[in-house]
């Protein structure tokens, strides 16, 4: 990082979020933890003196939720300078003799070098544990980086520092080639895989099931509308790929990796996972036509290339478009979820409900196909 | 360097002979279909890590587009090739694990959604050997595509250890079944 541009890209987020330049300290942290609480940042702020940045001495009302301990002591004054020029806007000035912010707890959470050079620059290193930052270094940087080439760099400790950084960085690409780093915590959670003769049944006990990286990759992926009559209970999707692109499929459509026809009189889409890579994620509804009865029954059957087969149980659907899948590709694996969410209302509310808000409507049933 | 520059189908050549600091190689992939878009757009090259008994180690040590990696990072595919290959993958020899005895590229036609097409499409198939250090092209095989005619998998060549060194030998067999016969060659679980 050069010394010029030092914290401008955190100054143009508050920017854009046009804070007062009193508040425009790290709000946007703020925004990340709280993103329901915008309605009162200014009461918080306010009696804070001018171009104060850092506040983090607001007791149980402190903005980045760090280990205040009994006392949260800051050591060293985050108070900025308030000579500051207002036509800068700095936002995270922690020049003028401050030197170190301790912020309470058992251990060192914003480690500032000591010794700042004149030109008043001081980084802010969020390194957990790293070393100090060169202090030679001008203007004022934000090191958000876990230093990971650093040796002895000593792991996170839990619960000490303003660790801003992601952690290992999830890579955009599947099982992304590099030097073994520490190994991440398992997952809380990891759904069950396929297994080997028998078909997966997904049921409200069990919904989901992840695919392995083979089953993810190879051929497609067949989601079969095995009920009768075909036409009472109608198939279709919204996907929305990495590029951001999102839409709906209804029958007889294609759209790049996907494809929604017959097959031996049933309803079938079609996933080519080669082609899908850059998906990231689906959801299979039907949508009824006739009313199915109280005896009806049908079945969504998934099956891989190698003939793994997973069943998805579909119960007499009530008015209205029901969610019967969810596809996620996590980092390379396909997790497939059984749903049986059935939402008042049209396709365009089915799909509100699953988060899909990219998709632009010609009317409540009809998505705006891709050019 | 004395080995021959173009290798038959079954000719091998033992690499650490010919360069005795041979660290590493990259396995380079060259096809040609022509206008043959569907094809070439639909063709997958992986590698398979296998033990002695010609089998893979475990689904996991089947590297392609995605899994681009074998778990000890000895096999890694390219996702931007350096030159005019198709497809490269770079084979550490130092790294590979000691049960891993061979080291199989094979290619085949994926079945998605797309018209269903056979190697036999292609003009050309070649597979070469380049030095991980300097990408030096060490060995090319003879053009494979001739051979093939309604095949849809292809087991092009393999590195394998061979007297405390590693050789190289072209394949050039075709599966008529695609990736489900190759799996079932090389004991993968799709």
């Amino acid at each position: 990082m050069s010394s010029t541009d030092d914290l401008s890209w955190l100054r143009h987020r508050a920017l854009v979020r046009s804070a007062p330049a009193a508040a425009d300290d790290l709000s946007w942290i703020r925004h990340r933890r709280r993103p329901a609480d915008t309605t009162t940042p200014a009461t918080r702020t306010a009696p804070a003196p001018p171009a104060t940045s850092l506040d983090l001495g607001g007791g149980n009302d402190t903005s980045l939720d760090l280990p205040t301990g009994p006392a949260p002591a800051i050591s060293g004054g985050v108070s900025g300078t308030p000579t500051a020029p207002p036509a800068t806007n700095t936002s995270l000035d922690l020049s003028g003799g401050a030197t170190s912010l301790d912020l309470g707890g058992s251990g060192t959470s914003l480690d500032l070098p000591t010794g700042a050079p004149a030109h008043g620059g001081t980084s802010l290193d969020l390194s957990p544990g790293g070393p100090p930052p060169p202090p030679s270094r001008g203007g004022t940087s934000l090191d958000l980086s876990a230093s990971p080439d650093v040796p002895g760099a000593s792991p996170t400790v839990p619960g000490t520092s303003l660790d801003l950084s992601p952690g290992p960085a999830p890579s955009p690409a599947p099982a992304a080639p590099g030097p073994p780093g520490p190994a991440a915590p398992p997952p809380a959670f990891t759904p069950p895989r396929t297994q080997g003769s028998a078909p997966t049944v997904l049921s409200p006990r069990q919904p989901s099931v992840q695919l392995t990286r083979l089953q993810s990759g190879i051929g497609a992926l067949t989601f079969e509308a095995a009920w009768s009559p075909d036409e009472g209970f109608v198939l279709g999707c919204a996907y929305q790929m990495d590029s951001g692109w999102s839409s709906v499929l209804r029958q007889g459509e294609t759209f790049g990796p996907l494809v929604l026809d017959r097959h031996a009189g049933h309803q079938r889409l079609r996933l080519d996972l080669l082609h899908g890579r850059h998906l990231q994620r689906l959801i299979v509804f039907g949508v009824p036509a006739v009313d199915p009865g109280p005896h009806w029954a049908g079945t969504l059957l998934i099956g891989t290339h190698g003939q793994a087969r997973i069943e998805v149980p579909v119960q007499p659907p009530p008015p209205g478009p029901t969610v019967l899948l969810s596809l996620y590709n996590v980092d390379g694996e396909i997790v497939l979820r059984a749903e049986a969410q059935t939402v008042p209302g049209r396709i365009r509310d089915a799909c509100l409900a699953f988060g899909y808000d990219r998709i632009a409507w010609r009317d409540a049933d009809t998505a705006i196909p891709p050019a | 360097m004395s080995v021959p520059k173009e290798m038959k189908r079954g000719a091998n050549v033992t690499l650490t002979r010919e360069i005795p600091d041979l660290r590493g190689v990259v396995l380079g992939v060259q096809f040609d279909a022509g206008l043959e878009r569907v094809l070439t757009d639909n063709i997958v090259v992986a590698a398979i890590l296998c033990r002695g008994d010609g089998e893979a180690l475990s689904d996991r040590h089947f590297v392609y587009f995605n899994q681009l990696a074998s778990p000890d990072l000895s096999v890694q595919q390219l996702r931007e090739v350096v030159g005019e290959d198709h497809d490269q993958i770079e084979v550490d020899l130092s790294a590979a694990p000691a049960e891993v005895t061979r080291i199989v590229v094979v290619m085949y036609v994926n079945e998605g959604t797309a018209v269903r097409r056979t190697l036999g499409r292609l003009k050309t198939c070649v597979i070469r050997v380049l030095n991980l250090d300097g990408n030096a092209e060490l060995i090319r095989s003879e053009n494979l595509a001739p051979a093939l005619n309604l095949e849809t998998g292809l087991a092009l060549g393999e590195l394998y250890r061979h007297s405390g060194g590693w050789k190289f030998k072209v394949i050039g067999d075709g599966y008529a079944n695609g990736v489900t016969a190759l799996a079932a060659d090389y004991g993968i679980r799709l």
